[in-house]
């Protein structure tokens, strides 16, 4: 290799070869915002910084990448997958309560109105791409089916994206990978970026997907957990913020995709707090506040879908009104750091049509933030 | 007549009900085309929602099945929604918009081919007024179809009877060539599901076929959509038509002799 190869040069290389997946991304190792130092809101997430650290909450990726440009319908490249967040880490209709949320409808989440009606969650929500939500939404309610027998109400939850790095209409999710991503669902860390429901993705021109973060709200009848997973396809590169600073900006040179930015993206919430149906759609609605902290602005093009669900059991408790204030900050917080950590966590992927989609670079990242003081 | 009806069962002797698809303006799987909704009602889900909320429109058909079905006909209306555009453009038919019906699945798994007709034939014209009558796997179904008035409202309904969770569900589709927005067709679709028995748990989807663009609501007069409600509200005799003709279902699926 030349050994007067500049970044650009060398991504366009990478792209040409096909080479896929990186062994290291050309935008360096990747780390979360945190592990670099970075802390982003007020609040101290949990555990593992991850939706799962509300407990019982498991989740699982199926993770479709393969093949190499060009495009040829039905045979790939195929980038795409299924993500699936088990509320209570099993599939047995057991209701949770939720509520839902929309800040832009340019998208779908399925079993909404069943969810308006009653208040309740009874199924995992799957995020994937946007072909291949009849196929989930049949594989989720077979499965369901099966073990959950005799329980009304059982209306899979499937919110999708259009994941335009891959061949979206081969539709290569099928039923198998459903089951995949329900079995192989776990609690503890989740993989993020370029997996399962967010292969596909891109957000803010950059190399999108899945990200996770959580926060831990205390108080005096002790201590609640809201964890937040966003399958992020949205926002255009000027717009990115990180804590603030306009990262997206300092980076317009760096190269980007061809495809049309300004997708969507859908964002889960889950809390072991015991809130009710309204309540949840409150906190739910917060999450859009997240987003709008790493500067997207909801496009008319985008569906940014929001669901919130709690794990607390139905006992007839519900939170004061009082106490909401707290989580709606943890919410929002959470969010801001799901969205960044799908961007910094997300490896180089080569689009359907030949161009790269780069990672965020996090040495640039990193030095715009020590520049702006946000890093030591 | 605006819309078409394709109303499939399964070629066997089950005849079980495999689904309806209702095209508001007739089957065009060249061309891109929106038209403005409302829905009313909490006795059904339905895919579509959020950009029906969003912008108050949609496109492609509306498709009715057993609730067993919803993913293979989301499925099969997508593929029509690529057929008409590979991006998914506004007007392609994409989000599909899918009600589910609450029934007991049948004994038999339907497959992707069952419910290809939906999207596959060009749909047949409904006379003004029919009946259909069939079972499925533990209930019975009726349709009813009523042409309410001169070139301006058409509705369908469709009563679904649960033999095994003693349940009815109905779902009213109408269909207007008026120019009315999503605030008029809210109000359309309520006195629909007025005219239906909510209490069994309905649900109404309100379409107009009218260019959305050149929807003005100043140009609504108030006579008009009162008109148009009142004609809506007398659709009673669609109810009665279609529980008919489920009664008549029910009635074939448990005679002795009949195939089971």
């Amino acid at each position: 290799m030349p050994a007067i190869l500049n970044r650009r040069d060398l991504l366009k290389a990478a792209a040409a070869a096909g080479l896929f997946p990186p062994k290291r991304t050309a935008g360096g190792d990747r780390a979360r915002l945190r592990d670099l130092g970075l802390k982003l809101g007020n609040l101290e997430p949990g555990k593992h910084g991850a939706i799962t650290d509300v407990a019982g909450v498991t989740v699982g990726h199926a993770t479709l990448l393969s093949g190499a440009p060009p495009l040829v319908v039905g045979k790939g490249p195929v980038r795409t997958g299924v993500t699936a967040i088990l509320p209570r880490g099993r599939l047995d209709g057991a209701a949770c309560r939720a509520g839902t949320a929309v800040l832009n409808g340019n998208g779908e989440m399925t079993g909404a109105l069943t969810i308006a009606r009653t208040g309740l969650l009874r199924s995992p929500v799957f995020l994937t791409g946007t072909a291949n939500v009849g196929v989930v939404y049949q594989a989720a309610y077979e499965l369901l089916g099966e073990s959950g027998k005799g329980v009304t109400d059982l209306r899979p939850v499937v919110a999708e994206c259009w994941d335009a790095l891959g061949d979206i209409r081969g539709r290569h999710v099928r039923a198998e990978h459903v089951r995949e991503a329900v079995r192989v669902a776990s609690s503890g860390p989740v993989a993020e970026g370029a997996v399962g429901g967010g292969t596909g993705m891109t957000a803010y021109e950059f190399k999108g997907g899945i990200g996770t973060s959580s926060r831990v709200v205390t108080g005096k009848s002790g201590a609640f957990t809201v964890g937040v997973i966003a399958n992020c396809n949205m926002g255009g590169r000027e717009q990115l913020l990180v804590s603030g600073i306009p990262v997206g900006r300092e980076l317009r040179d760096y190269p980007g995709p061809k495809a049309a930015p300004f997708s969507s993206i859908v964002m889960v919430a889950a809390t072991d707090a015991p809130m009710e149906g309204r309540q949840l759609a409150r906190l739910a609605l917060r999450l859009g506040l997240g987003l709008g902290r790493t500067g997207a602005t909801a496009n008319t093009s985008s569906g940014d879908l929001m669901l919130a669900f709690s794990t607390a059991p139905s006992d007839g408790s519900v939170l004061d009104d009082e106490r909401l204030s707290s989580l709606y900050q943890a919410a929002v917080e959470a969010t801001e750091e799901a969205v960044l950590n799908a961007l910094a966590m997300a490896v180089d992927v080569v689009g359907a049509d030949g161009e790269l989609c780069p990672a965020l670079p996090l040495d640039r990242v990193t030095a715009i933030l020590r520049r702006h003081g946000m890093l030591r | 007549m605006i819309a078409t009806v394709t109303h499939v069962t399964k070629d066997d002797p089950t005849g079980s009900w495999v689904g309806t698809a209702v095209y508001p303006t007739g089957v065009k799987p060249a061309a891109l085309e929106l038209y403005t909704v409302a829905y009313a009602g909490t006795g059904a889900d339905m895919t579509g929602v959020q950009v029906i909320d969003e912008f108050g429109t949609m496109s492609g058909p509306i498709v009715l099945v057993p609730e067993s079905l919803v993913g293979l006909a989301y499925d099969g209306a997508l593929s029509l929604a690529f057929e008409r555009d590979e991006g998914l453009a506004i007007g392609s038919g994409w989000p599909p918009v899918v009600i589910g019906l609450d029934v007991r699945r049948g004994a038999e798994r339907m497959v992707a081919e069952d419910l290809a007709p939906l999207f596959r034939t060009p749909a047949r014209r409904m006379p003004a007024s029919i009946e259909v009558g069939t079972r499925f796997g533990g209930g019975a179904i009726g349709f009813a179809a009523l042409h309410i008035s001169d070139r301006s409202v058409e509705a369908f309904a469709i009563v679904v009877h649960d033999n095994v969770a003693e349940v009815a569900r109905q779902v009213g589709v109408v269909v207007t060539d008026a120019q009315l927005g999503p605030r008029e067709l809210r109000r359309l679709a309520a006195s629909a599901h007025g005219a239906l028995s909510p209490s069994l748990g309905a649900f109404v989807v309100a379409i107009s076929v009218g260019d959305p663009i050149r929807y003005d609501p100043a140009q609504v007069t108030r006579r008009a959509l009162d008109g148009l409600l009142l004609e809506v509200e007398r659709a009673r005799g669609l109810v009665r038509g279609a529980s008919a003709a489920m009664v008549q279902a029910r009635r074939a699926a448990t005679s002795p002799g009949s195939p089971s």
